[in-house]
This record gives structure tokens, sequence and C-alpha cells, in this order.
């Protein structure tokens, strides 16, 4: 991943924090969607971001650098352990 | 709550976890000490995930929950935000240590220590703190089911009977089968719990207030603070919220319990597909109290120990054999957490200290897993004895500080597998001095401004800039540890622009 992505996740990570932090303090409907209290709604759509982050990074990157050719980090360690 | 169908039900619930820990102990006839604490490293996505669920969750969510949510209505709810936080550790912590875990068959994050930061000294003082944390803890978790237990069944169990019952099922198995036991028998107490949690609150909701959004209007009309954020006590400020979050999910994932998970794992694409969905799963156990809690306010009012709710409308609402149900729920929570507690702390002291300071040779394996055993059920007789008889406010402190304790920990674990420059001076200095700073702040020796900032963060915070200052003050690290752990992350000079997307 390159380095301005770095920069853009972590920037993500950060309004999503904010997010957690709920801004809607003095948001008082007392029922969302006809079961949830509009605050829960929108902190359940915050996690829901995280998930959404976690899985492009998951999925779409390649975060972690070599070690995400699993398959080769395996093959490695198996011929080290034959050796 | 009818006796026969409570014995009855706990009778059958036990067979289930013996039979578990028998078929573990048959599955591994001569089990090297790895296999005993992690399964040997064979753990699928659909494992991990309930056993890192039931282990996370214990009786708490059941009991402390609902409690919160009386108290405080939907502003308690912030904190659920703590999962995606330690679902994030998992993917950019627990990624690496399953690779360097997988290579260097590391079984703690101690024993990871040892070799980073090439120090006896920084894998002794996170092994202190990590079975300090954590013992105590344990043994309050086994002390709160007996009256759990008590409190639930109307006397009809004991708080004695209900201790000596939990001690002994949850010993039977982990001494049998080890890990195997634990895991096997967190998938079905994951299924209990899932089952317990979401029917009583179906039910209780529909006789409370008609449906969800019922029970969410009556619980405005008594007070509408208790549908808002900060709540009708004003504490939930943003900062409390995004602080306590990072306490509870950071320094919940630096749990050796939970951390260890890990290095079980059989592939890092199942770390990573665990730290996704994780969150999702977590909604399960995190929204269903919510409404318990609220239906509770308009079910009693004017309750004194809002930690009763629950208990309470189990026993008045629901059928006796849904009662029953939640009873064995509330069984399952308690015993996932406390087999992984124990066998995590065993094992920090099996490799930690027994290996390391005793018998660094090892020894055979079944030598190593009857030492193994012995020591589980040593870890088991500790932590009750300490809770019972140890200094009050020494025990008080380090239960209520549990999850801060372990933050501490988590700057150097986080610092070890991103930062090269990292030293063990560092770690040793930001370790003793953010644990020491944390001990002044709980006691109120210290009091920082009122940010509404927690404590655990401020002594974060100080660990962090120690632990950058020292180690850019000292010696770097040799080359040779940097590159036995970050060649391992580092795409080869000259890689093509695959660096991006796969």
């Amino acid at each position: 991943m390159s380095t301005t992505g770095k920069w853009i996740l972590c920037l993500v990570y950060a309004l999503l924090l904010v997010g957690l932090a709920c801004p809607w303090q003095k948001v008082g409907e007392p029922v969302y969607l006809g079961f949830l209290p509009a605050p829960m709604f929108y902190l359940i759509l915050v996690q829901l971001g995280f998930v959404g982050v976690a899985g492009y990074l998951a999925f779409f990157t390649r975060f972690h650098g070599r070690i995400e050719d699993e398959e080769d980090f395996l093959r490695g360690l198996k011929k080290e352990v034959r050796r | 709550m009818n006796p026969t169908i409570v014995y009855v039900g706990v009778a059958l619930y036990t067979l289930v976890c013996f039979a578990i820990g028998l078929w573990g102990f048959g599955k591994a006839r001569r089990p090297t000490m790895e296999d005993f604490f992690l399964g040997g490293r064979s753990l699928g996505l659909f494992f991990v995930l309930c056993a890192t669920w039931s282990t996370l969750f214990s009786a708490f969510s059941y009991i402390g929950l609902p409690g919160a949510y009386y108290r405080s209505g939907i502003s308690f709810f912030g904190i659920t935000g703590n999962i995606v936080l330690n679902a994030a550790c998992m993917y950019f912590i627990g990624s690496r240590m399953w690779a360097v875990g997988k290579k260097f068959g590391f079984i703690n994050a101690t024993d990871l220590f040892a070799e980073r930061y090439r120090s006896s000294a920084v894998c002794v003082i996170a092994t202190i703190v990590s079975v300090a944390s954590l013992l105590p803890y344990l043994g309050l978790q086994i002390r709160g089911a007996g009256l759990t237990l008590q409190g639930v069944t109307k006397d009809m169990i004991s708080f004695e009977t209900g201790l000596i019952y939990i001690t002994l099922v949850v010993l039977v198995y982990v001494v049998l089968g080890g890990f195997r036991s634990v895991i096997y028998n967190d998938v079905v107490q994951a299924v209990i719990m899932l089952v317990g949690m979401i029917g009583a609150t179906w039910a209780i909701v529909e006789k409370v207030g008609g449906g969800f959004g019922g029970v969410i209007e009556k619980a405005a009309a008594i007070n509408p603070a208790l549908t808002q954020f900060p709540g009708p006590a004003n504490i939930w400020s943003p900062m409390m919220v995004l602080t306590t979050c990072m306490v509870i999910g950071m320094g919940g994932f630096a749990w050796p319990q939970i951390s260890q998970r890990m290095y079980a794992t059989r592939s890092m694409k199942t770390v990573k597909t665990l730290a996704v969905i994780f969150p999702i799963s977590a909604l399960f156990v995190n929204i269903p109290p919510v409404f318990l809690g609220l239906a509770g306010r308009i079910q009693y009012p004017d309750l004194k120990n809002a930690d009763l709710v629950f208990p309470m409308m189990m026993n008045d609402l629901l059928s006796p054999t849904m009662a029953v149900i939640i009873l064995l729920a509330i069984l399952a929570a308690i015993m996932s957490t406390v087999s992984g507690m124990i066998l995590s702390i065993s094992s920090i002291l099996v490799r930690d200290v027994w290996i390391r300071f005793f018998d660094p040779k090892g020894g055979t394996a079944e030598r190593m897993a009857t030492v193994s055993r012995v020591v589980t059920v040593l870890v088991v007789a500790g932590s009750l004895a300490f809770v019972i008889w140890g200094p009050k406010t020494l025990v008080g402190l380090l239960i209520e500080a549990s999850g801060p304790i372990m933050l501490q920990v988590l700057v150097v674990l986080a610092g070890g597998l991103y930062w090269r420059r990292a030293t063990k001076a560092g770690a040793i200095v930001s370790m003793l001095a953010s644990e020491a700073f944390l001990v002044l702040l709980w006691t109120k020796t210290i009091t920082m401004p009122a940010l509404g900032i927690h404590n655990g963060v401020w002594a974060m915070l100080l660990g962090v800039v120690l632990y950058v200052g020292v180690s850019l003050a000292t010696q770097p690290p040799p080359e040779e540890v940097v590159r036995k752990f970050f060649d391992l992350y580092d795409e080869p000079a000259g890689a093509p622009a695959r660096a991006d997307a796969k």
C-alpha cells in the first residue's frame, strides 16, 4: 500500500474514531427506523464503517507486506523445518 | 424456577462439558506443550470466532450490561465501540503476531517480547503485569459465578455449591484436553449464550413493551434522557466514551487469553477475516442488553441495585424452561471466560517462568504436558486464595484496573512489531513508568486535568512518550534482531507496483 494510501486510511480511521465518540450527543428522537433510538443507529453505522475499512485493508491491500503471500511464507517455513 | 428443570438442565450441560473434555483428551494422547496450549495452531475461522466471542463476553454481558443500561439509558451503548478497536488490534497486531508465532514458535506475547527485545527483563515485567492483572480477575470471575448462581436460582444453588461446581467442571475439562477442550466447549457455550440472550430479550421485550419500539417509547416517556446521549447522569461525554473504548477494546486485546488466539489460528487470512466479522458478531450480544435494561427500567422503576434487573425479570417474566436456558447461558458465559483465562495464565507461567528459569531444556513432551496440567490446577487455587484472602485494596485495584494495566503492555507489543528502532530500555522504562503512573492515578495520589479522559489513557500516553524517547536515546537494537522480525514483512527491494492492490 502506498504512503498516500496509508495516510488516507489513517484519516478515515480518525474520522471513524470521532464517530465512535458520538458527536450527535443531543440527538433526541426516541425511535428511529421503528425500533432504534437515533444515536444507537448512528453508532451502529460508524461501527459498520470500521468493518468496511477493515475489510478493504484485509482483502484489497498488502498492508502487512510480503507475508500477505501466505502460501509462499508457509512453504518457506516448511523448507526451513526440513533443513 | 422449577428445581427439577434446573438440576436436569445443569446436569445435561455438565455432561456435555465433560464429554468434550474427554474427547479433547483422546484427541491429544501425547500432547506437546504447543498442542496443550494452542491446539497445534490449527484453529479455523468458525472456531476462533466462537472462542474469541465467548471468551470476551462474560457474565457481565448478562448481569452488568442490563444494569448499566438501566442506570445510564442508551448512552452506555457508546462503550460498545470498544469492539471495533479490539478488532483493529486483531488486524494490525494480531496478523503480525500470527506470522512471528508461526515462524518462531511463540506461545504468548511475553515470549515474543523476550525475542524481539532480546531481554529477559522485558519478558519478566510483562509476565508479572499479565499475571497480576489476570489472576485476581480470574478469582473474581469464579467467586462472581458462585454469587450469580445463588442469585439467579434464588438460593436453590448456594454460593459455595456454585463456586465449587464451576471450579471443578472447568478444571476437569481444561486439565483433560487443554486448548482443544476449551475451544470446543467455547463453541457449545457460544451457541447457548446466543440462544439465551436473543430468546430472553425477545420474550421480555414483547411482555414489557409489546416490541422493541414500544420499549424505547415507554422508556423515553419515563425519562427522555434514557434514550439520548450523554444519558441521565451526564457521564458519557465524547472524550469519556472514546477513551473508555480505547481502554476496554485495546487493553482487552492485550489480555493473554485474547491475544493468544492469534497464534492459535490456522492462517493469517483467518485472523484478518476474524477482524472484519468480529464487530458484526459482537452486535448480537451488545444490542440485546440495551432493551433488557430499558425494559427493566419500565418494569421496576425504582430498583436500588440495578444489577439485579435481569435476574429479576428472568424469574418474574420468563417460563421455567426459558429461565433455565438463560441460567445455562450465564453458566456458559462464565465458564468460557474462566477457562480461557486459566489456560493463558498457565501457559505464561509454564513457558516464561518454569522453562525460562527452572527447566531451560524443557524435558519431554509428556513431562511438559504434566507440568502444564499441574500449573493449571495451581493457577485456579492461587487466584481463589488471592481474591478471598489477599489484601483488599490491592485486589480491588488489580480487578478494577485489569484493562488499563494491559493497555500499557499493548504499547510495547505494537511498538515491537511495527517500529524497528524500539529498544529494550524503551520497553522497560515505558512499562514500569506507565504502570506506576496508573497506580498513582488510580489511588488518586496524582490527578490529571478534568478533560474526561480515562486514567488508563493518561498512563498510556506517558508510556508512548517514554517508549519513543528512551528508545531514541539508547543504542538501536542489533541488526540481526531487526532483520529477523522485519524481513518477514518487508517487500523485497525493487518489488514491482504490486505494493498496492492485489
